[in-house]
């Protein structure tokens, strides 16, 4: 079982921007009940370790990890009265916040089987502590925080590519199973949220296939792609639905979805907004919609499809085939035009005319591959929209990563597990077809420089996740865009062009 | 344990009171109070004052206007079985207010996800107050529809008490709806979701309301906007409020026959009366039918549609305001001055001139 570590909120014992960056939240007001909620949260997705920096944690907090079976590991930061004290021995990881290579040297040689956690920032390059370490035999990691303005102290992405690139020797691996934390990340996301289905409809009990489509204010989408899944011949399948807190009626319409899913199981979630949503906020919760469905899914092999897609009749029987041999299996998905996008109801309807070919050529050009295990870096075309494999092997992998809130980058990186894993991808030869994306629904406005904004925001995340070379070269152009100053004048232009199409209509 | 969770725009002197009222309770040590400040974190002086008082003390503040979306943040960090929504300008009158609450709650079958109270009045407040507790009073008791349980389609926003089971499946307060009757979503929700809601008379809470004209004026305008976005949402659902429809039905009938009823004054009686009130109640019709053939359209729907486009943005008191400041600047008059002088003259002048 892999090592997955939830952060167990508590009061600062020393005041550190560290501490925010490593996901603790600078409270004096965290309270018993709040831990004992987190405790729940952890045991219900899975997580293995407990990461606290509160040395004396109430009781009632330690008994509820000890029944579900949850260890705790204390953090702890470095300073000279640790040595031979009780703090030292009671701790798990051990934080250096400031270079001090004695005090280093004298704690790896009371005990060397400690993990030494470094917080690297320009000031601190922790160079020579880590080759000291090094030969000392000690275990280390390092923890780079991500950059957010260009006047404070941590090092940006290619800083620190630079630095992994110029000490070979030396490994700066970040702590496994402590995924990173966006300090950036708004305060009223839950990563976990703790939800039960809104209602549902089990009859048959021998699923194995779940799929799970998450939804945020596509009703009409949503209900012509549930109309193409009710066409499927096979049985023993399930749907589940997660509504992602929009702002529509949508999880009011029980009898509605009862009409549409006839011969099929189904199952309807809703995640709760805080904030009425606004593009582009960093409120952007796909991922965490998506292992929310995984908690609820009962079949042996995941689907993920997204509200828009319109699939063929032989859809799940091909994805079963091609399951047997591979681990990760994706749909080709083409886009629709405007108007065919109205038109057509049922997938088998669209014709080579119906679509559209503009701009769509890094897609089209993946979907003439014969095979996908050849190409280089093939995990960066793993995307969510289609995708489908086997549930152990998501849960061993530890599901898809929740923090990605700007945008994107939560299926490159599920892909990137599953190619670290050594896993055997698959581009299968469904057809799917995407339905018209309206304007309102993007992300980033369908501006190329929001777009671009965003995904540095989030490239950056993902590299720090692995800091991996691969990973920098490969999206450099993502991490560091080269702006075309007249891109700028394109979001305005675009809005007057929309204006002057809707009189038209 | 109980959740309470406060909304406040401006946490101040009222805030400072309703925490008081809270901390007379009996079971204070077993409540956490969630304090939610809208544009403004309440002082850190008020946290130490009452941080030993409750089981546990959180203040927050959302950085964005609203109601739900200051609920939805406490309801996001609230953690009790139990949830309790208070607002900032109420004060609880009676020690055990939250004990019998929950113990009431707990007796009530299975189905029932919320128990609300009512407000009641402080002595001494104006006729406008006085007004609106007594339009939002009628409101609450026309909406309870079963009176032996007392079970409710409405309940006010600030003195109800949900179970944890309502919020469990994703249902929370609309964060776009910031107008006027903000928990009415959360309530259509939970009755759609097969949840039931119950009133009760017997647990009141002083609402110290203090609304001048305009506000009295916006929170009608508000809260018929907030009835707008209602229909608008659930307009897609089918069966839409099925269990009011006849009711509204019924009501609508009564209505139209009570009008009836009023305006044929005088049709059947004998009295010597009759001809008198005849004469008056055809006066009445004819000058009603020509203001409202010929006046209406050119007095009444412009001045109507130039209030609604400038109420919300608050030109009228930006306007005013400006004017102000502009006169005195000519006269060289403070604000006291104007008050000592001008409206003495001003007052004179309306006794002469419209007679008292």
């Amino acid at each position: 079982m892999l090592r997955k570590y939830y952060r167990l909120k508590s009061p600062f014992p020393i005041y550190s921007q560290a501490l925010h960056h490593l996901g603790f939240d600078e409270q004096d007001q965290v309270s018993k009940w709040d831990q004992l909620r987190q405790v729940e949260k952890a045991k219900t997705y899975g997580y293995t370790h407990l990461l606290t920096i509160e040395e004396n944690l109430p009781t009632a907090v330690l008994d509820a990890a000890k029944e579900s079976n949850i260890q705790i590991e204390l953090m702890v930061i470095a300073n000279k009265e640790l040595i031979d004290s009780d703090l030292f021995y009671r701790a798990g990881i051990i934080l250096f916040l400031e270079e001090d290579q004695n005090l280093l040297e004298e704690l790896v040689k009371s005990d060397s089987s400690k993990k030494f956690l470094f917080f690297i920032s320009k000031r601190q390059s922790f160079i020579r502590s880590l080759k000291l370490l090094k030969d000392l035999g000690g275990i280390g990691h390092a923890f780079f925080p991500t950059k957010e303005k260009l006047d404070d102290n941590y090092l940006s992405t290619r800083q620190i590519n630079k630095l992994i690139k110029n000490n070979p020797l030396l490994k700066f691996d970040p702590l496994p199973g402590l995924t990173p934390f966006d300090y950036r990340a708004p305060k009223d996301i839950e990563l976990c949220p703790l939800i039960s289905p809104l209602f549902e409809k089990l009859e048959n009990k021998n699923v194995e296939d779940s799929i799970i489509i998450p939804v945020f204010n596509q009703r009409e989408e949503l209900l012509k792609t549930l109309k193409n899944l009710n066409n499927l011949k096979e049985s023993g399948f399930e749907i589940i639905i997660i509504d992602d807190g929009g702002s529509d009626a949508l999880y009011l319409e029980r009898e509605l979805l009862l009409e549409n899913l006839r011969n099929v199981d189904f199952r309807f979630l809703r995640i709760p907004r805080v904030y009425p949503r606004k593009m582009g906020d960093g409120r952007f919760r796909a991922g965490i919609a998506r292992n929310l469905g995984c908690l609820y899914a009962r079949g042996s092999r995941i689907h993920f499809l997204d509200a828009d897609v319109l699939v063929p009749e032989n859809y799940l029987s091909q994805l079963r085939i091609d399951l047997e041999n591979y681990d990760l299996v994706q749909i080709k998905r083409f886009d629709l035009k405007e108007e065919a996008s109205k038109r057509i109801e049922l997938c088998s309807e669209a014709n080579e005319d119906d679509i559209e070919r503009e701009g769509r050529d890094y897609w089209y050009n993946f979907f003439k591959t014969r095979d996908w295990n050849v190409l280089k870096n093939k995990w960066k075309y793993v995307c969510t929209y289609g995708l489908s494999c086997q549930k152990k092997h998501l849960d061993e992998l530890g599901g898809i990563s929740p923090f990605y809130l700007f945008y994107g980058f939560e299926d490159t990186d599920l892909g990137y597990k599953f190619h670290q894993a050594k896993k055997k991808f698959l581009l299968s030869d469904v057809v799917s077809y995407h339905q018209y994306h309206r304007n309102t629904r993007s992300e980033f406005k369908n501006s190329n420089y929001h777009r671009a904004k965003l995904l540095s925001n989030t490239g950056q995340i993902f590299y720090l996740r692995f800091l991996q070379p691969e990973i920098y070269n490969e999206l450099i152009d993502f991490i560091r865009p080269s702006y075309n100053p007249l891109q700028i004048f394109k979001y305005p232009f675009s809005i007057l062009v929309s204006l002057f199409k809707r009189e038209r209509a | 344990m109980i959740s309470v969770i406060i909304p406040t725009l401006k946490p101040g002197e009222n805030l400072r009171k309703t925490l008081e009222g809270l901390s007379l309770q009996n079971i204070s040590k077993e409540i956490q109070v969630i304090v939610v400040g809208n544009l403004k974190l309440p002082s850190p002086y008020l946290f130490n004052e009452f941080k030993g008082v409750f089981g546990d003390l959180k203040f927050f503040k959302t950085g964005e206007k609203g109601a739900n979306v200051a609920r939805n943040f406490g309801l996001r960090f609230s953690c009790g079985e139990k949830i309790y929504f208070l607002d900032d300008d109420c004060i609880i009158p009676r020690v055990n207010h939250l004990d019998d609450m929950a113990k009431k709650l707990d007796q009530l079958p299975p189905e029932i996800f919320a128990l609300g109270g009512n407000y009641l009045l402080p002595p001494g407040t104006n006729k406008i107050n006085q007004t609106y507790f007594h339009i939002s009073n009628e409101w609450l008791r026309t909406s309870i529809y079963e009176s032996e349980i007392g079970l409710s389609h409405n309940l006010v926003g600030g003195n109800t008490l949900y179970k944890r089971e309502a919020f469990i499946s994703g249902i929370n307060f609309d964060s776009l709806l910031d107008f006027g009757g903000t928990e009415t979503t959360l309530n259509e929700s939970i009755k759609r979701m097969g949840g039931k809601l119950v009133l009760n008379f017997s647990f009141p809470v002083v609402h110290n309301q203090n609304v001048g004209l305009y506000q009295f004026l916006r929170k009608a305008y508000k809260q018929g906007k907030g009835k707008a976005f209602n229909t608008e949402k659930y307009k897609t659902v089918k069966n839409f409020a099925e269990y009011n429809l006849e009711s509204n039905f019924y009501l609508e009938l009564y209505n139209r026959f009570f009008s009836l009823g009023r305006d044929s004054l005088g049709k059947f009686q004998s009295s010597s009366f009759a001809p008198a009130l005849k004469a008056i109640s055809f006066l009445q019709e004819v000058t009603t039918t020509f203001f409202y053939r010929f006046c209406y359209k050119q007095i009444i729907e412009p001045i109507y549609y130039i209030l609604h486009g400038l109420l919300p943005r608050l030109w009228l008191r930006f306007y005013y305001g400006f004017l102000h400041r502009v006169l005195c600047k000519i006269y060289y008059m403070s604000e006291y001055h104007w008050k000592t002088y001008i409206k003495p003259i001003w007052v004179f002048l309306k006794s002469r001139l419209f007679g008292g």
